[in-house]
């Protein structure tokens, strides 16, 4: 009903609710919902003052109704969804154009990583709410005022996986035209388009000028209807009480000029009242009404901004994947997910702007290992990632869980691929890799190519998904096996982006199999690949060649003003070596070999290097012992000493850690046993920095720390020592309210394994404390836990 | 949601000034200068910091209300705690505010906390300082109201750390600046600040009447 509305004029919004409450009598403190039970007449009133200024979209009194705040929702919703209706039948006018929207605000938590609340969580939450609503005769879902992607992601979901109702969503962005989780608008509308919802928009935080701007950049991007409700202006104290700078006049008057920049749904939020929206009615109803136009944007897009696929070339890191690498296996099967994030920090640092996410594995549950992937990967880096995989279910969970608009690879002409991933994307939104292969294999002609690529889009279409939401692979093969492979390929990638109209992509250095100084082959073919009109390259970003390649094209293209990024790469490329000349002069000043001299000094990369010499000439364990342990020892004293600070300290122990990884390649796993020790920060407590210091240090010195991560139940650390037979279990808290989870996990461990030793460190704890709560340890800093663990596993 | 009067401020990276030492003395360091080689990182760290940061607060001013024997009410609530009213004495009226550098720097500390905890450590311990900082500047624009008491905030001495839930919602601290609280009574962002800061009666106007 509203779908059809809305296609035909422009709609109105009611304005805010709280400040007109308060004028009936709303007491500070009291929760506005409350009063949809214990006053429905005052509701009813203000909605029906709303209805005679000209709002078309009631929106309930429901801002906080949800299980997180109140246990009567059942009653709640209901009252409110019937003040709003009561409100309708007592209209006296025109009553075709009047819809019930139930109002869904933020749930107040942060949901994690950077909180503590889990995403599926707060999906059932909004689930129990929108499900009510629906059952009681609202018309749509109004998700309002979000200023985090990630909530919008789930309010979202649940409105679409607990009813059939249309949504919309408005988000709250501040001054610096970001919602304060970091997402831009262009970020937000990637998403939401690709959720599918009905029209998208922006509320609360800031009057309309400042909305005005963002506006536009909805305007530009959104093919969705776009609804605006600004506040007032911005709130001042005058006489203790609020008030607000804009007035109705100079409010409804840029309502207006928002309306022809192409606000489709126009109303008000803190501060507003009938009169705003009385006077925004007689300012826009005679503006011409125009829904956006279909835009062709190819947008993926992390929790903060988008990556537009299609005007500039898009790198895609092809690092985080095991095929042909044996340490990144290592990795896997070792749950080593700060090597996968180092991989992607990595690329990232070299210029990648999107992350292949690739981590299957036949021995490994590849599911748990791409959700904690994932997961992880948006805590560190903010580039929008490509979902990889070949299960349906890794996929499928992976999309869910995804801060934004992920892209996924992918999909093919074969028949089951259709059927399992066009589903999937439609629901969860992404720009899907297409390859041009189907049950008869890779054709080996550009039209065979061609006409897959047509076969997919077409079938993509009849699913809902958009054109622009799909890119084109059309495979490079091995030239060294078929002299025209690469003419096939780039010619494919012409023709369909000539006669199709989607963007391309290509895994490249295929292309170079079995030939000698493949890197040089591979940036040449992606110079011909660039030029033929390829829009993404799924490549190293560690292949200078390659990167060559990409900042030449750019500027001999005219995309990169002034050359300067071409610039600022080329003198990238002879700094390092100006550091490590620098380096080796102060070294020769030192007594110690170029490797203890670097672990001292915290000199990262240069311990690497030295490590890796090192090797011609010295056996792995004789490093270990003689250099990086024997530095190590040094760098502790220094600190025990306060000869040296804790920042330093870990500059070594980081420093270390890379001569490690260079000395582990060579060393068989098997020949490194070492003591295990579980490390966790406690339930409830989300600051790990502590234990993270810990960890550093005790991997140095050997042992093999298995790190549970922040706010981890008791009975996932009795667990985890259990399944390791660990004998050492280290735990962290930061906070007096966390202390308690502390001294439960500490009883159940006990309990549970009772020769099991605990070691306990954290800001507020001091050695009564921890003696109290029943803890073998304290650790006053990092190098105490150290010292201890040497002792214990010495015994 | 309040009827109280709620403004807001927001600061650019560069009105708050970092104060060094305290970084330093955040990160355990007691020396004036660092050593060459963690001179250069923390350079790194403040301006990523310093890239990352947005500055936001928001306040409230409210009446104390006395009923004595540490008991007291700014608002929210009848309170107890003997060393706020301490603290409060001699004040009719408070501001309560909320700060924070915003979760971009929550992002920017979890970013390196595993793979650099040095850089971690040190940019935890600038956004200390500089929340601080900008609580400092918050404060002497509250002092041009009068003469202020030391700001006080939940957890200090007998003044419970619950009531950092009441003095957000108080502030609608969530949806004005983005500061929530976890389970644990955490504040997320991290390098948030909520604060009351009494301001002293004018003697002065008494007395003259005297």
């Amino acid at each position: 009903m509203i779908r059809k509305k809305l296609k035909e004029s422009r709609l109105y919004f009611d304005g805010g609710m709280g400040t007109l409450l308060q004028k009936s009598g709303l007491k500070s403190g009291e929760l506005p919902e409350n009063w949809n039970l214990s006053h429905p007449e005052v509701i009813t009133e203000i909605h029906l003052e709303y209805l005679k200024a000209g709002t078309n979209i009631l929106t309930t009194n429901t801002f906080g109704a949800n299980s997180l705040k109140f246990e009567n929702l059942e009653e709640i919703i209901p009252a409110a969804i019937n003040n709003a209706r009561k409100a309708i039948s007592l209209y006296e006018g025109e009553k075709d154009n009047l819809f019930v929207a139930f109002d869904v605000g933020p749930l107040g938590k942060m949901l994690r990583p950077l909180g503590d609340v889990d995403f599926e969580e707060a999906v059932s939450v909004f689930s129990k709410s929108i499900r009510i609503a629906a059952e009681n005769g609202a018309d749509l879902v109004l998700i309002e005022t979000m200023n985090d992607l990630y909530e919008t992601k789930a309010a979202v979901l649940a409105a679409k996986e607990s009813s059939n109702l249309p949504v919309f969503v408005t988000n709250a962005y501040d001054e610096n035209q970001r919602l304060m989780t970091g997402a831009d608008p262009v970020a937000v509308i990637a998403t939401l388009e690709g959720l599918g919802v009905d029209a998208i928009g922006v509320n609360c935080s800031l009057g309309p000028q400042k909305m005005k701007e963002i506006v536009k950049i909805y305007s530009r991007y959104s093919s969705l209807p776009i609804i605006v409700n600004p506040n007032a202006g911005m709130p001042k104290s005058v006489n203790g009480k609020t008030v607000f700078d804009t007035d109705e006049e100079e409010f409804s008057s840029v309502m207006a000029e928002i309306a022809k920049e192409g606000g489709c749904i126009l109303g008000g939020c803190c501060g507003t009242t009938p009169e705003y929206i009385k006077k925004t009615v007689e300012k826009t109803k005679n503006i011409q009404y125009n829904l956006p136009e279909e835009k062709n944007h190819t947008l993926t897009s992390s929790y903060t901004h988008a990556v537009e696929i299609g005007k500039e070339p898009v790198l895609i890191g092809e690092r985080i994947n095991p095929t042909g690498k044996k340490r990144f296996k290592q990795a896997l099967r070792e749950n080593d997910i700060d090597y996968i994030i180092s991989e992607a920090i990595a690329q990232q640092e070299k210029g990648a702007h999107v992350l292949d996410v690739n981590v299957g594995l036949p021995e490994i549950d590849e599911t748990k290992v791409m959700l904690e992937a994932v997961s992880e990967l948006q805590a560190v880096t903010d580039l929008p990632l490509q979902i990889d995989t070949v299960k349906a279910e890794t996929m499928e969970k992976a999309l869910r869980i995804y801060n934004g608009k992920p892209m996924i690879n992918s999909v093919n002409a074969k028949e089951e691929s259709l059927e399992t991933v066009l589903p999937l994307a439609k629901k969860y939104g992404g720009v899907l890799i297409a390859l041009t292969l189907d049950e008869n294999g890779i054709p080996d002609s550009a039209e065979g190519r061609f006409s897959l690529a047509k076969k997919i889009v077409e079938r993509a279409e009849q699913y809902g998904i958009k054109k622009k939401d799909i890119v084109v692979d059309c495979l490079a093969m091995t030239v060294s096996s078929d002299d025209n492979s690469a003419r096939i390929t780039l010619d494919a990638i012409a023709m369909i982006k000539d006669k199709l109209g989607v963007k391309t992509s290509l895994g490249v250095s295929n292309i170079s199999f079995g030939l000698p100084s493949r890197e040089d082959v591979n940036a040449v073919f992606l110079s011909m690949a660039f030029e033929r009109g390829l829009d993404c390259a799924i490549m190293n970003p560690f292949s200078v060649p390659m990167m060559k390649s990409y900042y030449c094209f750019r500027a001999l293209s005219g995309m990169d003003k002034g050359c300067t990024d071409y610039i600022n790469f080329a003198s990238g490329l002879t700094e390092e070596k100006v550091i490590t000349v620098k380096a080796a002069e102060k070294e020769r000043e030192s007594d110690f070999s170029p490797l203890v001299y670097s672990i001292i000094k915290g000199i990262k990369n240069k311990a690497f290097d030295e490590a890796k010499t090192l090797l011609k000439t010295e056996a792995p364990l004789d490093i270990i012992n003689n250099h990086i342990v024997f530095a190590l020892d040094i760098v502790g004293e220094k600190f025990e000493n306060k000869k040296m600070f804790l920042p330093q300290l870990l500059m070594s122990a980081e420093a270390a850690g890379s001569a490690f990884e260079a000395v582990k390649e060579a060393i068989s796993s098997e020949s490194a046993k070492k003591d295990k020790i579980i490390l966790a920060t406690v339930k409830g407590d989300i600051h790990d920095i502590g234990k993270n210091i810990v960890k550093v240090l005790l991997q140095n010195y050997g042992y093999d720390v298995i790190d549970l991560g922040k706010d981890v139940s008791p009975e996932a650390v009795v667990e985890a020592a259990k399944s390791h037979k660990a004998k050492l279990v280290g735990l962290s808290a930061l906070m007096t309210t966390t202390v308690e989870a502390m001294k439960e996990t500490i009883e159940l461990l006990k309990k549970e394994i009772p020769d099991v030793v605990t070691i306990v460190g954290g800001a507020v704890l001091t050695e009564e404390y921890a003696e109290m709560i029943g803890a073998d340890k304290y650790a006053k800093d990092a190098m105490r836990a150290v010292r201890f663990a040497e002792e214990f596993f010495q015994k | 949601m309040s009827s109280r009067a709620i403004t807001l401020r927001f600061a650019s990276s560069e009105e708050v000034e970092i104060s060094k030492k305290e970084a330093f003395r955040y990160m355990g360091i007691k020396a004036e200068t660092l050593p060459d080689e963690m001179e250069e990182l923390f350079g790194v760290c403040v301006s990523e910091f310093k890239k990352a940061v947005s500055y936001k607060a928001c306040l409230a001013e409210t009446e104390i209300r006395f009923f004595g024997n540490g008991r007291l009410d700014l608002g929210f609530g009848e309170i107890e705690s003997f060393h706020l009213e301490k603290n409060l004495q001699g004040c009719k009226r408070a501001v309560i505010f909320a700060a924070t550098t915003s979760i971009a720097v929550d992002r920017l500390i979890n970013r390196f906390s595993k793979l650099q905890p040095s850089k971690s450590l040190m940019i935890d311990a600038v956004a200390s300082a500089a929340v601080e900082d900008w609580c400092d500047i918050i404060n002497s624009e509250i002092s041009q109201k009068g003469e202020t008491k030391p700001r006080f905030s939940c957890g200090y001495g007998d003044f419970s750390l619950s009531h950092q839930k009441d003095i957000l919602e108080l502030l609608d601290a969530q949806r004005k600046i983005g500061i929530t609280l976890s389970e644990s009574l955490m504040m997320l962002p991290v390098k948030s600040v909520t604060a009351i800061v009494g301001i002293k009666e004018e003697e002065k106007d008494d007395k003259k009447k005297a």
